[in-house]
């Protein structure tokens, strides 16, 4: 069965570059793009835009911080709180590299913190090792906080 | 003295003198000389009722003389006489303090006591006979003032003054004199009773008293400074001095007589202010207070003023004084200080609520500055990464259909991304910097230098770079940042080096003028000193970035960690000759 990645990211380079790179490199899995906070928590309630999409939970979200209408962060919280995604594999992708983003992310419950490089040669080795990691390597692992 | 002598046929038309009736009238002079003497003095008890006993006897004795006597008095001999008259002579004779004796109608001296021996020096034989006159100084003879009083005497009865006398030995003696006139039955003038005192010592006294008062007057009136004046218990002014007249501007026949209320500004008056302070004083004996009084022109001035209460010595109220000074330049001083202080204090609480806002702003300006730069960190690399990204996905998917040249543009716009990368990176790091807490602890800088060393050889292994390292450095500082102070500094010789086959780099420390003073030297390709002011200043380079690579922050990083340090950097260099970094760090 093919995997899942569901993107939340608001920037549609971004968006094309990240799935470029992981389907360009090795990361053979469906990735569902949304844009925030907000369409994310539909796609997982199967409500607005995302009613009538074929139920079932991703192998992983891979979510940006800075986002329209509800952050990272708070997603982030609110999936955590959600018995239903309580142990879904979370990595919080991201240009920032403030601790205190470092530091709420983990402390929200994400399973790992990576920065997006500027240079695509070094986005590609992150997204690769990413998407191998925790989709094939890493069986979905208990979260780090709840 | 004996009562012989009055009986003496040496003193004309005393043969038909009623004895008795004589005697009688001496007795109550003496007796009212007494009483009046009562009245003015004040005794102590048990004198007060010795002499109300002696009054009383005097006037038991006169009263014995003046009974109807049964017995004829031819038939009366020496051994018959009534015993008040014997007791009269006894007591007469016996008086020392007093000078009792008689005239006859002319001033002739009758009778002498042992008082008036003490008193005037005469012995009774010597002056028995002599006209009284005797005892007055010369200025009251010409006069005729002997006489003047005798007539006065037998005209009203009685004749009192006080005045000089003089003793047998020509010394003046200050005397009070009763002298009263003794009739018969028949109203027929028989003589004179004279009673005087020595009142010289309480003259002197009086005179003393008089000469302190006089001075006092003196002193108090010259009083300039001061308005010192008395009130009576009314309040009404009594004395008025010069620093009175100086201060409040009324003249003293103005003043005086009038209530102290004119002082009082009319609302003070009004309320009743004056009296109220005489009611205080008079309580509590004093009344001090400081505020605004009025002068003879109408102008106010800033009075203090202290009212004393002056009592008899049984406590009745005599009056008060009352010291008025004025401290208008005083108060004026006063006000004003006051006033520069409150004007300080505004101008402190201006500056302070400045400070503040000044504060609230960079407080603001600093939350500015960071979402900046979360926004730089996370916002501008979005765009760069699809500039490098999307140049890398043209390279490969049109790999074939690209020259060499469209490749080479390419490649420059994914290095340029990287480059603006890396800056922003730098950036922010120096802006970090600055806002980073300092946690001060004893740093040992061998070690430090040690470590960067050895990372940097591993980063270039084919390097061959002679490094020189103190012993035992330490500084007080803040571990971190003074790490990243040497990393930038020692990266900087380790790069600048690069060229050189011979490369050596120093880190050593010296005392100098009492500052510990480090210093990184490298014989690296140096930079000329003239650009030296760019130096400091973030992403300001002095070499080209194809000769060494940078941002140009580092030097900027390390001046900001000195700094914050609360110490210098300064440096020492040239081109092709290497450079020394210097800088020192703030004693803790």
């Amino acid at each position: 069965m093919r995997r899942k990645i569901l993107l939340v990211e608001d920037n549609r380079d971004d968006a094309e570059l990240t799935v470029s790179t992981m389907k360009a490199h090795g990361v053979d899995a469906d990735i569902e793009v949304v844009e925030d906070g907000i369409d994310a928590l539909e796609y997982f309630s199967r409500s607005g835009r995302h009613a009538n999409r074929s139920p079932g939970l991703p192998d992983l979200a891979i979510i940006d911080l800075n986002l329209p209408r509800m952050n990272g962060i708070e997603l982030l919280q609110k999936l955590r709180a959600d018995p239903q995604t309580r142990r879904l594999p979370i990595v919080i992708l991201t240009s920032s590299i403030q601790q205190q983003d470092v530091a709420r992310s983990y402390d929200s419950g994400a399973n790992s913190y990576v920065r997006k490089p500027v240079d695509y040669d070094e986005f590609v080795r992150v997204a690769r090792r990413l998407g191998e990691y925790w989709l094939f390597t890493n069986h979905p692992a208990p979260p780090s906080a709840t | 003295m004996s009562t012989t002598h009055a009986a003496s046929p040496a003193v004309p038309g005393v043969e038909a003198l009623d004895h008795a009736t004589m005697c009688a009238a001496m007795l109550r002079a003496v007796a009212q000389t007494w009483r009046d003497q009562l009245r003015s003095t004040r005794l102590d008890r048990a004198a007060t009722e010795y002499a109300q006993q002696l009054v009383a006897a005097l006037d038991d004795a006169a009263a014995r003389l003046d009974e109807p006597r049964g017995l004829p008095a031819t038939a009366q001999d020496q051994a018959t006489q009534p015993p008040g008259d014997d007791r009269y002579k006894l007591l007469v004779e016996s008086v020392k303090d007093y000078a009792i004796f008689m005239l006859d109608p002319q001033g002739q001296v009758l009778t002498w006591n042992a008082g008036a021996q003490r008193l005037k020096g005469y012995n009774a034989n010597e002056i028995i006979g002599r006209h009284f006159s005797a005892f007055y100084p010369p200025d009251d003879l010409a006069t005729g003032k002997p006489a003047r009083e005798l007539l006065i005497a037998s005209q009203t009865g009685r004749y009192e003054e006080e005045g000089w006398r003089i003793r047998k030995d020509g010394t003046r003696f200050w005397a009070n004199v009763v002298i009263t006139a003794l009739r018969d039955a028949l109203g027929v003038l028989v003589g004179f009773g004279k009673v005087t005192r020595d009142l010289t010592e309480r003259k002197h006294a009086e005179e003393e008293l008089r000469l302190s008062e006089e001075r006092f007057r003196l002193m108090v009136g010259s009083v300039t400074d001061y308005a010192i004046l008395f009130l009576d218990a009314q309040g009404r002014i009594a004395s008025w001095n010069a620093g009175a007249q100086r201060i409040k501007g009324w003249r003293p026949e103005e003043a005086i007589g009038q209530h102290f209320r004119m002082f009082y500004t009319e609302e003070a008056v009004a309320s009743g202010h004056p009296e109220r302070e005489l009611e205080v004083a008079a309580r509590d004996g004093r009344y001090e207070e400081e505020g605004w009084r009025v002068r003879k022109d109408g102008s106010r001035f800033w009075a203090n003023v202290v009212i004393t209460t002056m009592r008899a010595p049984h406590g009745a109220l005599l009056g008060f004084v009352k010291v008025t000074r004025d401290i208008t330049e005083r108060r004026e001083a006063q006000l004003a200080l006051e006033h520069a202080a409150a004007d300080l204090e505004k101008r402190v609480n201006d500056r302070t609520q400045e400070l503040e806002d000044v504060n609230r702003k960079l407080e603001a300006t600093n939350h500015e500055l960071e979402s900046f730069g979360y926004s730089v960190s996370h916002d501008l690399r979005a765009p760069l990464r699809a500039l490098d990204g999307f140049s890398k996905l043209v390279l490969m998917s049109a790999a074939d259909k690209l020259d060499d040249t469209e490749r080479d543009h390419l490649a420059r716009v994914r290095a340029a991304a990287q480059r603006m990368s890396q800056l922003i990176d730098d950036m922010l790091s120096l802006s970090q910097l600055s806002r980073a807490t300092m946690k001060p602890t004893e740093v040992d800088l061998t070690a430090i230098a040690r470590e960067i060393v050895a990372d940097l050889r591993r980063s270039s292994p084919e390097r061959h770079v002679d490094v020189t390292i103190q012993e035992g450095m330490s500084a007080h500082g803040d571990h971190r940042l003074l790490r990243i102070a040497l990393e930038n500094l020692l990266g900087n010789a380790w790069k600048f080096t690069r060229k050189r086959p011979d490369a050596t780099v120093e880190v050593g420390a010296v005392e100098r003028d009492g500052r510990r003073v480090w210093h990184v030297r490298d014989n690296g390709a140096g930079f000329d000193p003239t650009y030296a002011s760019k130096l400091f200043i973030p992403f300001q380079r002095l070499h080209s970035t194809s000769d060494f690579e940078g941002t140009g922050v580092g030097l900027a990083t390390v001046q900001r960690i000195v700094r914050r340090h609360g110490g210098d950097i300064w440096f020492d260099s040239a081109p092709d000759r290497g450079a020394t970094f210097f800088f020192t760090l703030a004693t803790p």
